[in-house]
């Protein structure tokens, strides 16, 4: 009985500690006072209306970006996971490490690189990658492919083969096998994928403070540049926005297709 | 109704020879069972039917059409996969669709063959279900539907019933053979297990090392097998080194054992040909021996032990030269006790003899 209280007493410090500081972030937000302060003096909703259009515009690029980062990390993701787990060629092992080197080598340094690519494609093509919508998605996509690679190959470990011999077998081409039996079995996999592909870019600062800057910048560097002069209400009214799109999306989700099947918590 | 024919199959997988030189036909309407130890090839012959593996040498024939060439999906053949493999994804009758929806067929036809083919297995009521609220046996019989609604030339088995317990096994053996036989279909059946084989084939074919040893139906093959290995891997089977002595009238031989006491039996010979002088094995089955004299063969014997296994009881017993062999004590029949001295006899036609 102790030992099951101490068990709850230690799960709810768990869950404070991580949830406080958005819980402030959405408190301080309705803060009506001149300065951040906290607990708030008296309620307002004038930050929200505050919000200058130029963060709507950060956050459409940012959704553009992470949708097309996800797409993507999926489309270029799923045939690498399925070749890495299923293709017998030499080089195979050395070709895994590489997908995932991406993930190890902090963002910054790949930020660096990636502006220095940018500089010498535009010296070769005269063609900008660096502050364009394709710049910023192709380096998303290196973090997104990863991600998705992992994702999938995690979900294959388990796949049954019988199942598609099973639909050879009735009949189906192997066109019709992968896109009937295939994709729908490594479905939770793959959405799992995008999901980490679109968070992971609508997330990023050193990528998008590289490749991004003038029509394609996200909304992380947006609050980031602004709080670098002024950190007040505004910035967390847009905080607090946040938080509430995240809970919606993860509600959705959960609806749609079950967060736990998601996270590999069921089958 | 299509008959299948192997013609000089072999598979190597690398250095390792899978399956050697096999030649089968499967008539059509007829079960046969490929019968074998893990390794023996037997799977291998079943998938290469398929399409899954192709031979390195020989022909694969069906309904007249030579497959060998041909892809899995062009060859209409229906497989029930050890591990039922049913779509996770699809409910029950979406699972049975799915053979009928690649062949692009009519709504009205599908549903209505889908519908005749849970009957079948009597699943109707569980059509909107998803193979994860089935049972192990109701899966099967889905994957058994999902097989025959595409009316596929050959029916394959491979081990469908090894998942399952004992009790649901012998159901779904009544079942498959009652489907089949309604359905006249074509069947081969793969399984190690010597009493489904038995229970359920026209043919049994019995594999080993990659080639088929004896083929024929399960009364023949349980009563005339062809080598040491059949005999021993059918069934239970004493077996005594013999040398023939004597042609007798009537198709019966007379051999006497290799050791010291040369005792003589009288054995019927069917297709064997046999020489006088040579070296054969004289085998009978347990349920054969009799204890107490009054049969043209007998043998003194010592009793060794007791195996109870329910409907039947077997004694362990122990001959003058050393060898063990194994007999059913009859029902009402008392068991002899341990160390005691039996006689034991058989009747010349029910003992048979093989090329060592």
């Amino acid at each position: 009985m102790i030992r099951w209280l101490a068990l709850r007493a230690a799960l709810f410090l768990a869950f404070a500690f991580l949830l406080a500081p958005v819980c402030i972030v959405i408190i301080v937000s309705f803060n009506g006072g001149p300065v951040l302060s906290f607990p708030p003096t008296h309620f307002t909703t004038h930050w929200y209306a505050l919000i200058k259009p130029e963060f709507f515009a950060a956050l459409n690029v940012s959704l553009i970006v992470a949708g097309a980062t996800a797409l993507l990390s999926v489309a270029l993701g799923l045939p690498a996971a399925l070749a890495l787990s299923r293709g017998r060629f030499p080089g195979r092992d050395g070709l895994n490490s590489i997908l995932l080197s991406p993930l190890v080598v902090p963002a910054l340094v790949t930020g660096v690189a990636l502006y220095q690519f940018s500089l010498t494609f535009w010296d070769f093509t005269n063609l900008a990658l660096g502050g364009t919508l394709i710049g910023l998605i192709i380096g998303h996509l290196t973090f997104g492919i990863p991600f998705s690679v992992r994702a999938i190959l995690a979900g294959h470990a388990r796949f049954d083969y019988a199942l598609e011999e099973a639909a050879l077998n009735l009949g189906a081409t192997p066109l019709q096998t992968f896109w009937r039996v295939t994709v729908p079995i490594l479905r939770p996999s793959i959405v799992a994928g995008g999901i980490f592909a679109f968070v992971m870019s609508l997330d990023d600062v050193p990528i998008a403070l590289f490749m991004g800057g003038g029509d394609a910048t996200t909304l992380p560097v947006r609050i980031f540049t602004t709080v670098e002069f002024d950190f007040g209400g505004e910035v967390m009214a847009i905080a607090a926005l946040i938080v509430g799109g995240s809970v919606l999306l993860m509600l959705v989700l959960d609806r749609l297709i079950g967060l736990d099947c998601l996270f590999g918590a069921r089958r | 109704m299509s008959e299948v024919r192997l013609e000089k199959v072999e598979k190597r997988f690398g250095e390792h020879v899978a399956v050697r030189d096999i030649d089968l036909l499967v008539r059509p309407g007829e079960f046969v069972t490929l019968l074998g130890p893990s390794g023996c090839g037997k799977t291998t012959c079943l998938r290469m039917i398929a399409g899954f593996v192709a031979p390195t040498r020989g022909r694969i024939v069906m309904g007249g059409r030579d497959i060998t060439a041909l892809p899995p999906y062009r060859r209409n053949t229906g497989m029930v996969f050890q591990s039922y493999a049913l779509f996770p994804h699809r409910t029950i009758a979406d699972n049975v669709a799915f053979g009928l929806q690649v062949r692009r067929l009519p709504r009205a036809e599908c549903d209505a063959r889908i519908k005749d083919a849970l009957c079948l297995v009597h699943l109707e009521r569980f059509a909107d279900r998803y193979p994860g609220q089935l049972s192990g046996g109701q899966r099967q019989r889905v994957a058994l539907a999902r097989a025959v609604v595409i009316r596929p030339e050959v029916l394959l088995l491979d081990e469908p019933l090894a998942a399952l317990d004992p009790k649901l096994r012998e159901e779904l053996q009544v079942e498959i053979k009652r489907i089949q036989s309604t359905l006249k279909i074509t069947t081969l059946f793969v399984t190690h297990d010597q009493g489904e084989a038995l229970s359920m084939s026209d043919r049994v074919a019995v594999m080993h090392d990659g080639r088929i040893v004896q083929i024929d139906s399960p009364e023949v093959l349980y009563e005339r097998p062809n080598s040491r290995y059949v005999a021993n891997f059918v069934g239970r089977t004493n077996l005594f080194n013999v040398v023939v002595r004597e042609k007798l009238d009537g198709g019966m031989v007379r051999v006497e054992t290799e050791g010291a006491s040369k005792a003589s039996f009288i054995a019927a010979v069917t297709d064997l040909k046999v020489d006088v002088g040579a070296r054969c094995l004289l085998g009978a089955r347990p349920e054969h021996f009799h204890f107490g004299g009054g049969r043209a063969n007998t043998i003194q014997a010592k009793v060794r032990g007791a195996t109870y296994l329910g409907s039947i009881r077997y004694v362990d017993a122990e001959g003058s030269e050393g060898q063990s062999f194994a007999v059913q004590v009859r029902p009402g029949e008392p068991t002899p006790s341990l160390g005691e001295v039996v006689v034991i006899s058989w009747r010349p036609e029910s003992c048979f003899l093989l090329r060592e």
